[in-house]
């Protein structure tokens, strides 16, 4: 069709092109352009920019169709510029899904120069979020105009993706198929393993998958072979995430480099085998490893790679590479010298078999190794294990060591110090911040005390002020709006909804009704703190606001010095206050009487007040009388529970726990509940508290009480394979009363807990008891040696927990611990899984502590025939008890 | 997120070639500042490095953390490094892609065979046949090392041939300042050879750990890192030990591990963390941040140093004063500005937080830099800054002493100084009672508080 001349058909045809967009007719607008040259075109662009306005604004009845499809073609037509017209084809509210139609913009853009549709191709490949879909389009242009390909990253990842459209759908195109028949393919294949972003096209697995494709074109001749190693092996050295690296390996494995092209990256495989991904590393390793059997890596070289593949932690590179040292040594005993010295990289590594299998190499060829080579071996040798130490010493003739042949005391963390609890805030809005703090949640106990301190002197000092800063805070809170749920929801809520005056008096005594019936063992601890709160509140809610609490600590781990409670207690008698009975309970609970004087007794019943004869009785009866807790093993009843049914068919260890007449007795509900006698087989409550580190701080001295309420729950998630909570045992371990056979037990479970950081956790508080000289070996011994049996502890878990216990020095405790497990295992005809791995560790701390005797059992085990690792070990661990 | 675009242009792509004596290290330049003001294509160092392979190690660790992103690993990170001449050191830099993790080398005098270097800060070109190249690096081959263009070389007529555009957002550049600032709280925890370095290095674990509880490192005699799993007093933060990688390319080579951080109380949050990789006449030091899904330009470092009301005034003043050095002393500078010590450690605070300032933790010393990118722009539109100056500018903030009450939002928030430290009744202080800095409301108090804005009339005291 030719261009209109006239200018009456000038301004026909380009009211036909409008109309067409109008109608949304795309194809239509490619007719109708080819009747308008470059002026005409241009003329258009105003109206153009017009209409995609009223479409953009939406105005109904004006267009049909696809006007929007229409509005990109026309404008392909009529942008005279490059850089307006990629912005118009890619712009948001012009395009819809998918590709740009690559005919209708060909035909709209028929009549532009070469120069031109390169440079729109160009541009278009520079806009990382549309080159990809785009890229038919790109292709096209430069097919028509010939330009150069552009460089960017885009291009070349919309190529790949490309490639594989529609593969499933047509079984008789592969992808070999298309990739031959590409013009591009060999000048993008090189640059393709350079771009990020097309591992998972590559990665593809199947007939028509790259990896498979690449090396087949290069066996053809269509791929230069040459350069495609070269790149692949570049890819490899630059390094990225293993995924990404996994397609590359794969076609390296499949192009098979020969010895020659071997030979010409000797330098990359030696790069690759120190510092790749592990898998690229064993390949580098293996043709690093051919390199030298045919002489073509020299010794010096092959010394450097050693170096630092030895430095590795994967063991089967390691032993790999001490083989490869082992032939390359026996080849040419001049190399030894040379080879030799790097084995001391070895010694240090934490795998004992590898440090053995590099000291026996030492051993057999140092008969050719030079003084230097000596030298540096005895200097290496300081970080040996003593055994192989002392089997290196006898070779090298090193001499004794000092402190290598005695016992090595046991490293151990400090004993936990309780920190003083700190002053509390006196001004009301920074009273305000920190119970904003508190209500925002996981704060610790002291935070709690202290906050709490703060808010009840405030109170009695400014109500007025104190409100008129809690209020903003509390406004937050959904439940400010719901008195009727501030007893169930909040702590120290309670004593701010009264303080503020969201709750008063009627609201209080609802609250508490619908709590009174549900006195059962459930959240026990956690209604200790309700209760405190609701003293609080009442006080205040009354008009009596209290001067202070009895009961606030005056340590971080929640115990109160005498003193500090005669103290309190005599301000109260001046005031004429009667103490609250559950603080006044709870101080007694916290108090410390382990340190008490004469003086102290004689300063409580001084006070003449009934609170202080009682204070007085309390202390020199020495605090609460202990109470029975006692272990049984059996069947828990089955809840119904489709995940505990099988777990409930096997018997477990719990504890429980006699009645406290003392709490039952004098001591107000709230408290008076923790007396209650608790049986975790029969009664189906595991849960007393939320966080144990509150519950510890309630009944500082009897953690054994407290332990029993939480086995039944810990001890079920390790059952299970659950996660526990971290800070519970530390709590545990750190509470200031004396731990006992309850707290050993869950500590048993913890130790074989299923998460890296719950043991991580029971290594704490291991190493906490230890320091504390409160760890009973014998009891936890016994309970894991039980554990195990059942199958409840896994003995791959324990070994990990207890070796990074030991390896942070503390040899000696995790020795007198394994000392009891071990008999039981050694005795027993099953076959333990993971049993040398826990022998290991125990034969690291025997090397290091150097005990009397050895577990019974242990020779004969050791004289059992086989090299299993168990058995190697077992023999290790008699050696470094007989030496 | 916002962000602007910075192009690099450099004259030529930095390679590594072979040299009449050795390999030649020919690093290119672009942009960045010098005594002279801003630079096209400086020329700061030419000279053989004393430690070739141990040198490229921790150039390729430097540029594999620019290259990373740690958090949400599917898109690479998009800076080249950035090299700053002390006059006796080269100091390389780049920031990881989250926000993360900075890493630098100190080339110092040692490594550098005593020569001397010019003094500015630039960009340097890292691209992939130049990583090749220094990953092959031999044994025993020599290294002759020069940043910036050669001026022997005839460059060619058409000017930059090699261009790169790359994004610049604000919380990047934000997050490379405070990381000084940070670190200029870090004592040293623990030192280890080279063979508890390689066995603490190796037993960490590389996959990713997704944003994983941070783990405590206490050191225990016999260089020992033990692992805990609560913070003690004396004990490092290790939040995503993967994150540690990027110094195992160079652990072979690494004479010793020095491990810094503040100090915390126990059961603190998780803090940040230093590692430094001793290497023969030269030091690689990782900062990593106090969680991976955390980036440090949300830790605020650069808000606290607003409590200070002269800071600014002094910051300028000190800025003019500085002079590239690789160690500033502080009271050789208070002498010379006419301000006091803790004026001028303020002042320096400020200059970190905009890049101004780099600080040494193995020296335990400031040094000059300028961070070649719009700094200022980052800091300006800090968002909690903005949202501050918004609050302020609206008159929602009260003065009553030393309580401050804002109102944002229809709720009343109370801001409350004590000892000199602030808190708030907001959730935000609540969850981290100040461990990222003060909150909005706290910044809006002491905006008004310094006079930048008036406060609501009535109760201004």
């Amino acid at each position: 069709m030719k261009t209109a001349t006239t200018p009456g058909g000038r301004e026909f045809a380009r009211e036909r092109l409008l109309a067409a967009v109008r109608e949304g007719k795309p194809h239509e607008v490619v007719v109708r352009l080819r009747m308008l040259d470059d002026a005409d075109r241009r003329a258009c662009l105003p109206v153009l920019k017009q209409l995609r306005e009223n479409l953009r604004q939406g105005r109904p009845g004006e267009f049909r169709g696809q006007p929007r499809l229409a509005l990109v073609v026309a404008g392909a037509g009529c942008q005279t510029g490059a850089a307006a017209l990629v912005s118009w084809l890619l712009a948001r509210d012009l395009r819809g899904f998918g590709p740009l139609p690559v005919d209708w913009i060909l035909g709209a853009m028929g009549h532009r120069d070469p120069q031109w549709l390169t440079d729109v191709a160009h541009r278009l490949a520079g806009h990382s979020a549309t080159a990809v879909e785009n890229h038919d389009l790109i292709r096209a242009l430069l097919d028509r105009s010939g330009g150069p390909l552009p460089d960017g990253d885009e291009f070349v990842r919309g190529w790949v993706v490309s490639q594989a459209v529609g593969l499933r759908m047509r079984p008789d195109d592969s992808l070999v198929d298309r990739l031959r028949a590409d013009p591009l393919t060999r000048a993008l294949v090189p640059r393709l393993v350079a771009v990020s972003g097309v591992s998972r096209e590559l990665a593809w697995t199947g007939s028509d998958s790259w990896t498979l494709a690449l090396p087949a074109l290069a066996g053809e001749g269509v791929l230069d072979r040459a350069e495609l190693l070269g790149a692949l092996i570049g890819a490899l050295v630059r390094g990225g995430r293993p995924a990404a690296l996994r397609p590359f390996l794969e076609m390296l494995r499949r192009l098979a480099p020969s010895d020659r092209e071997s030979k010409e990256h000797l330098a990359a495989w030696a790069a690759l085998a120190a510092d790749g991904p592990s898998t690229v590393a064993a390949y580098a390793q293996e043709k690093a490893g051919e390199l030298a059997a045919t002489g073509d890596l020299d010794a010096a070289r092959l010394a450097d790679v050693s170096a630092a593949v030895l430095c590795r932690n994967e063991k089967k590179l390691v032993r790999t590479q001490l083989g490869l040292l082992d032939r390359a040594m026996r080849r040419n005993r001049a190399d030894v010298p040379l080879l030799l010295p790097v084995m001391g990289t070895v010694f240090g590594h934490e795998d004992e078999a590898l440090a053995e299998r590099a000291v026996k190499l030492v051993v057999k060829q140092l008969k050719h190794a030079d003084p230097a080579c000596r030298e540096e071996l005895a200097a290496a040798a300081v970080v040996l294990a003593p055994a192989l130490r002392a089997r290196l010493a006898e070779v090298l003739e090193l001499p004794d060591a000092v402190d290598g042949e005695g016992a090595e005391a046991d490293l151990l963390p400090p004993p936990p110090a309780p920190e003083p609890l700190g002053a509390p805030a006196t001004d009301p809005a920074g009273i305000a911040a920190e119970v904003a703090a508190l209500m925002a949640g996981g704060r610790s106990v002291a935070d709690f005390e202290r906050a709490v301190d703060a808010l009840v002197r405030a109170a009695h000092q400014d109500r007025e002020a104190l409100a008129a800063a809690l209020t903003p805070v509390l406004r937050r809170q959904w439940w400010a709006e719901h008195p009727e749920y501030v007893l169930r929801h909040t702590r120290i809520g309670i004593a701010v909804a009264a303080v503020t005056g969201h709750v008063g008096a009627a609201e209080m005594r609802l609250a508490e009704q619908n709590e009174r019936h549900n006195a059962s063992l459930y959240a026990s601890v956690d209604k200790v703190y309700t209760a405190r709160m609701c003293e609080i509140a009442w006080a205040v809610i009354d008009g009596l606001p209290l001067p202070f609490l009895l009961a606030t600590p005056d340590w971080s781990d929640g115990t109160l010095e005498p003193a500090t409670l005669i103290d309190r207690l005599a301000a109260y008698a001046t005031a004429g206050r009667t103490p609250a009975p559950v603080d006044f309970g709870q101080a007694l609970l916290r108090v410390r009487t382990d340190t008490i004087t004469q003086q102290d007794l004689t300063a409580a019943l001084a006070l003449r007040t009934a609170e202080g004869v009682r204070l007085a009785e309390w202390l020199a009866r020495g605090g609460l009388p202990g109470r029975s807790a006692e272990r049984r093993t059996g069947r828990i009843a089955s809840r119904g529970h489709y995940w505990a049914a099988r777990r409930d068919e096997a018997p477990v260890t719990r504890f429980t726990l006699g009645a406290s007449t003392e709490l039952r007795r004098h001591f107000p509900p709230a408290l008076a509940v923790l007396g209650h006698s608790y049986d975790p087989f029969t009664s189906g409550i595991f849960w007393h508290t939320g966080r144990i580190e509150y519950a510890c701080a309630v009944l500082p001295y009897t953690p054994e009480t407290v332990a029993v309420w939480r086995l039944a729950g810990l001890a079920r998630d390790v059952e299970t394979d659950g996660r526990l909570s971290l800070g519970e045992l530390r709590a545990l371990a750190e509470a200031p009363g004396s731990v006992g056979p309850v707290v050993h037990l869950m500590l048993a479970h913890a130790l074989g807990a299923r998460h890296a950081e719950d043991r991580l956790g029971a290594a704490d508080a291991l190493l906490v008891l230890a320091a504390r000289g409160v760890l009973d070996p014998e009891t936890l011994g016994a309970d894991l040696a039980d554990l195990i049996a059942r199958g409840t502890v896994k003995i791959t878990r324990l070994t990990d927990t207890l070796g990074n216990a030991a390896r942070t020095g503390a040899w000696g405790t995790v020795w007198s611990v394994l000392a009891v497990v071990l008999p039981q295992l050694l005795a027993s005809e099953q076959q333990w899984t993971g049993l040398g791995g826990l022998l290991t560790v125990a034969a690291d701390c025997a090397e290091r502590c150097r005990p009397a005797a050895g577990p019974r059992g242990l020779d004969a085990y050791a004289d059992r025939s086989g090299g299993s690792q168990a058995v190697r070990q077992a023999r290790r661990l008699r050696a470094a008890l007989g030496g | 997120m916002t962000t602007s675009a910075m192009t690099l242009a450099y004259q030529r792509a930095s390679a590594l070639e072979p040299g009449p004596r050795g390999g030649l290290l020919g690093l290119q330049t672009a942009g960045g500042a010098g005594p002279r003001g801003a630079l096209g294509n400086p020329q700061f160092f030419s000279g053989f490095l004393a430690q070739p392979r141990p040198a490229a190690a921790g150039l390729l660790a430097v540029a594999d953390v620019a290259a990373a992103r740690y958090y949400q690993p599917e898109r690479r990170g998009l800076l080249d490094p950035v090299v700053t001449g002390n006059g006796d050191r080269l100091r390389f830099e780049s920031f990881s892609g989250c926000c993360g993790v900075h890493a630098r080398l100190d080339v110092l005098t040692e490594g550098l065979e005593g020569r001397e270097t010019e003094h500015g800060t630039t960009n340097v070109d890292i691209n992939n046949p130049l990583r090749e190249a220094l990953s092959l690096l031999g044994p025993d081959d020599p290294l002759h090392l020069r940043v910036g263009p050669d001026e022997m070389a005839v460059t060619t007529a058409a000017g930059p041939v090699v261009e790169k555009k790359v994004p610049l957002p604000d919380r990047w550049v934000r997050g490379f300042g405070e990381t000084q600032v940070l670190a200029a709280a870090f004592d040293l925890r623990a030192e280890l050879n080279a063979a508890q370095a390689a066995r603490f290095l190796r037993s960490l674990p590389t996959g990713s750990s997704r944003g994983g509880t941070a783990r405590w490192l206490l050191p225990a005699p016999g260089g020992v890192l033990r692992a805990t799993a609560r913070a003690v007093p004396g004990a490092v933060c290790l939040a995503g030990p993967e994150r540690l990688g990027a110094l195992r390319r160079a652990l072979r080579h690494a004479t010793g591990l020095r491990v810094y951080g503040p100090a915390v109380r126990a059961g603190s949050d998780p803090v940040a963390s230093a590692w430094e990789l001793t290497l023969p006449g030269m030091r690689l030091t990782l900062t990593l941040s106090p969680a991976v899904a955390r980036g440090f330009s949300g830790e605020g470092a650069v808000l606290e140093s607003l409590a200070v009301e002269t800071a600014a005034e002094d910051a300028e003043l000190l800025g003019v004063l500085l002079a590239w050095e690789p160690r500033v002393e502080v009271a050789e500078l208070a002498e010379r500005s006419g301000l006091d010590a803790a004026r001028v450690r303020a002042g320096l605070t400020m200059l970190g937080t905009s890049g101004r300032i780099g600080y040494d933790v193995a020296e335990a010393a400031y040094y000059h830099r300028e961070l070649p990118y719009d700094t200022g722009r980052a800091e300006r539109s800090n968002p909690r800054l903005r949202d501050a100056r918004e609050l302020a500018a609206a008159g929602s903030v009260t003065l009553q002493g030393a309580t401050g009450r804002v109102d944002s939002g229809g709720t009343v928030y109370q801001v409350h100084e004590r000892d000199g430290a602030l808190s708030c009744t907001c959730p935000w202080w609540g969850k981290y009672r100040g461990g990222r800095g003060p909150c909005k409301h706290a910044l809006a108090v002491r905006l008004v508080r310094r006079g930048e804005f008036a406060a609501v009339a009535g109760g201004t005291r």
